[in-house]
């Protein structure tokens, strides 16, 4: 197999990144090999987002009986 | 693969990189920022993040305790077989470079690299008085 690779030509003008984090890697230029590894361990309650008080508010949902199709766009 | 050819893959030639302005914010925590040639790279982080309730007196954390930090990595995969050839017609142009932060063995690199290795181990959790945990 002969694998060939021209680099003509990369020119960026403007390169704006947050954050570059755990094990990551941002890079300009040329890299042969790259191995980016992560473990990562967080308890479910950090993951879960709620409202501090109980949930005082009711809402009522009737469901219909989708009949016909064909003028019902919004479906 | 004839130790030529071995010759010609590792031996590829790196394009320059002309990069006119940067700027970071912050490096933190086993990362690094790096401008010109890294033959390897190989960063690593080991991280408790702790959420203590009842105000913040000095206490020691062993690492060995929590599991994760002992957990294995796979091993490296065998290098791509193949032959090849590179022709760098002109070289990489970077006008402006804005990178807020790196962070827990991030590497920001301007320039080649021959071998990145990053390792992380990062583990949160919260220390509660009573009750469940």
């Amino acid at each position: 197999m002969n694998h060939i690779v021209h680099n003509y030509g990369l020119h960026v003008g403007n390169i704006r990144v947050t954050g570059v984090s755990g094990s990551s890697l941002f890079l300009i230029g040329d890299n042969k090999t790259v191995r980016l590894q992560s473990f990562f361990d967080t308890p479910p309650e950090s993951l879960i987002v709620r409202t501090q008080g109980p949930v005082v508010e009711e809402g009522n949902v009737s469901i219909e009986q989708n009949v016909g199709r064909k003028n019902n766009k919004n479906d | 693969m004839s130790k030529m050819s071995e010759e010609k893959i590792i031996k590829m030639i790196k394009r320059m990189v002309y990069v006119d302005e940067i700027e970071t914010q912050s490096l933190a925590i086993g990362s690094v920022m790096e401008i010109g040639d890294v033959h390897r790279a190989a960063p690593f982080s080991r991280i408790l993040a702790v959420q203590k309730e009842g105000g913040v007196e000095s206490d020691v954390y062993d690492f060995d305790d929590y599991s994760i930090f002992s957990m294995k990595s796979s091993p490296p995969l065998p290098p791509v077989q193949v032959e090849s050839f590179h022709y760098h017609h002109r070289p990489i142009q970077i006008d402006q470079v804005r990178v807020l932060g790196v962070s827990t063995a991030g590497t920001f690199q301007v320039g080649g690299v021959d071998h990145v290795d990053a390792l992380n181990y990062t583990k949160h959790f919260r220390d509660l008085q009573d009750e469940e945990q």
